[in-house]
């Protein structure tokens, strides 16, 4: 956990969040870009039209750190203008939209590639003459950085060749940034569900020998069926299982844990989740907030259990509600002791907690 | 990393385009008066702590915080080290506002899920005896655009004993101890 200085994003980010992050907090519930009201008419976007720019962190980096870099796109034109969802990070990179090279040489792009239909309204971004949306994507999952040195790094949707046809409809390009990388290995995401591409994929990061990436992948696909299994619980009859952990039975109190798991379940299901098993300290596991959906787990996470109390699967739960962009919960109590008494001492807190909503999931002993 | 806040606020950016609500920190209700025993009870009347800081820094450089426990009773105290500088930022320990904003600014430090504790995870504090540690806030916190900031310990102490045999909690027995700290107030330039 070292932190080195570099904070370039200074200037456009008191740009972007002026101009759309106070936009959007006074509608929440509008998604940029999305349901278009009926009637309403967006003109395809064209060069020029969109901004592209790329920001990342600090301007180098160590191999154990992932490479996030923020995508702005900003509508310049004095319309509202449309952009293919597929040609934007908004529902995951699901394409080569970077161009990335490495002294010169281009880094191999290991991600998904997928054949699209011909576009419905659904897959276009909306965005009003000046809004801005960001993205921030973790690209070590899908580029090559196995190499050290100085990448180059810029945005180019036109990088990709499988949407033949629909090329022309909205370039998206941006300045490139520069940055030096150490080089680390590249660990090819695992794919999931029965010989289907899905938008979810995990991939892990130094899980080898005592550590193997298997377990990962036992322990992400254990923390998904108990994910689906509080999903059904809290959509059912509302019992000792649900005030054991949270508190009073109310529709506002269920409300809030059934939005939780729904966030929750839907970042398992369609996010890149990367597990990284470099931690050695004594805890389970930890995250930044700040930065979905990468989940370090340390020694604790390899003793424990694949299911039940305090268990692999259900460690990974508590590190999935933590994410800002997911349930947003903190640690104000350790252990399901401590847990059971916060429920009774400050039920809000209990449901703010991310070890109440493991011990909801892992439901050992199991309760009604 | 001193980019830090400026994650915090992509972040909430997405957030905030995705529907899923705007505040970072959740509201959170006075804890309700509970019944402490009277062993807590004068712990928590005797522990006694300090927060300082400088009163000025360069925008980009360290804000280090020394954060200090002092036993004043005549028994020596067992504190658990968990969610305090004693042991770095390992959570979101501190409030910190910036220019009077009634908001806090977003936590961008790791979020740790802790092992049962171990004796290692206590301080002792013999009778009059103080431990400290320091910690930059800086990175985790986001203190790197000049402004004024208020920078409060949150507390509560997770566990604090003057019973040996208490140590460590076993099966989550914690007895936590509310603490006042004095705020600490920086300006970055």
């Amino acid at each position: 956990m070292s932190f080195s200085s570099g904070g370039r994003l200074n200037w456009w980010m008191g740009a972007v969040v002026s101009v759309s992050l106070l936009g959007a907090c006074g509608a929440p519930e509008e998604r940029a870009g999305e349901v278009p009201t009926e009637g309403e008419s967006a003109r395809d976007a064209v060069a020029g039209d969109v901004a592209v720019k790329l920001s990342v962190p600090r301007s180098s980096l160590a191999a154990r750190e992932s490479v996030s870099v923020t995508v702005t796109l900003t509508n310049v034109a004095k319309d509202t203008v449309r952009l293919l969802k597929w040609h934007t990070p908004t529902d995951g990179l699901k394409e080569d939209l970077f161009a990335v090279t490495v002294d010169g040489a281009k880094a191999e792009y290991n991600g998904r590639h997928y054949k699209w239909a011909t576009p419905v309204t659904t897959d276009f971004l909306r965005l009003a003459a000046g809004e801005s949306v960001s993205y921030t994507v973790d690209l070590g999952t899908i580029y090559d950085f196995s190499k050290t040195g100085s990448y180059s790094i810029r945005y180019d949707s036109d990088g990709h060749h499988s949407d033949v046809g629909h090329e022309g409809i909205s370039q998206l390009r941006s300045d490139s940034v520069e940055l030096f990388i150490e080089g680390r290995e590249f660990q090819a995401p695992v794919a999931w569900g029965n010989d289907t591409v899905t938008a979810q994929a995990l991939s892990t990061s130094s899980c080898t020998g005592s550590r193997p990436a298997s377990t990962v992948s036992t322990a992400f696909s254990t923390a998904q069926s108990m994910t689906n299994n509080s999903v059904s619980y809290l959509n059912g009859t509302i019992g000792q299982r649900f005030t054991t952990w949270f508190g009073p039975n109310t529709s506002s109190n269920v409300s809030t844990i059934r939005s939780h798991f729904a966030a929750i379940k839907s970042a398992f299901d369609t996010r890149n989740v990367i597990v990284d098993c470099a931690c050695s300290d004594s805890a389970y596991a930890y995250v930044y907030k700040n930065q979905p959906y990468r989940i370090y787990v340390c020694n604790a996470f390899w003793s424990a259990p694949m299911s039940g109390t305090d268990s692999k699967g259900g460690t990974l739960i508590h590190e999935m509600s933590h994410f800002t962009v997911v349930a947003d919960t903190d640690d104000h109590a350790y252990g399901q002791s401590a847990c059971r008494s916060l429920t009774s001492s400050n039920s809000a807190r209990a449901r703010d907690n991310a070890d109440s909503h493991e011990y909801f999931a892992e439901n050992t002993p199991a309760l009604p | 990393m001193t980019t830090r806040g400026h994650v915090g606020r992509i972040a909430l950016l997405t957030l905030a385009i995705t529907g899923s609500g705007c505040a970072t920190r959740k509201e959170e209700t006075a804890p309700p008066a509970d019944a402490r025993t009277q062993e807590e009870a004068a712990v928590a009347k005797t522990l006694e702590c300090t927060l300082t800081g400088p009163a000025q820094v360069k925008a980009g450089e360290p804000v280090e915080l020394v954060f200090k426990l002092t036993n004043p009773t005549k028994e020596p105290l067992y504190v658990l080290k968990w969610h305090t500088p004693l042991e770095g930022i390992r959570n979101d320990i501190f409030l910190v506002s910036r220019d009077g904003a009634a908001s806090a600014l977003p936590y961008g430090g790791p979020m740790m899920k802790r092992a049962p504790p171990t004796a290692s995870s206590y301080a002792t504090l013999a009778p009059g005896e103080s431990v400290e540690g320091t910690v930059d806030v800086a990175p985790a916190y986001g203190l790197q655009e000049p402004g004024t900031y208020r920078i409060t310990f949150q507390g509560p102490l997770m566990d604090v004993t003057s019973d040996q045999a208490k140590v460590p909690a076993l099966a989550g027995e914690y007895h936590d101890v509310a603490l006042k700290c004095p705020e600490v107030v920086v300006t970055v330039t």
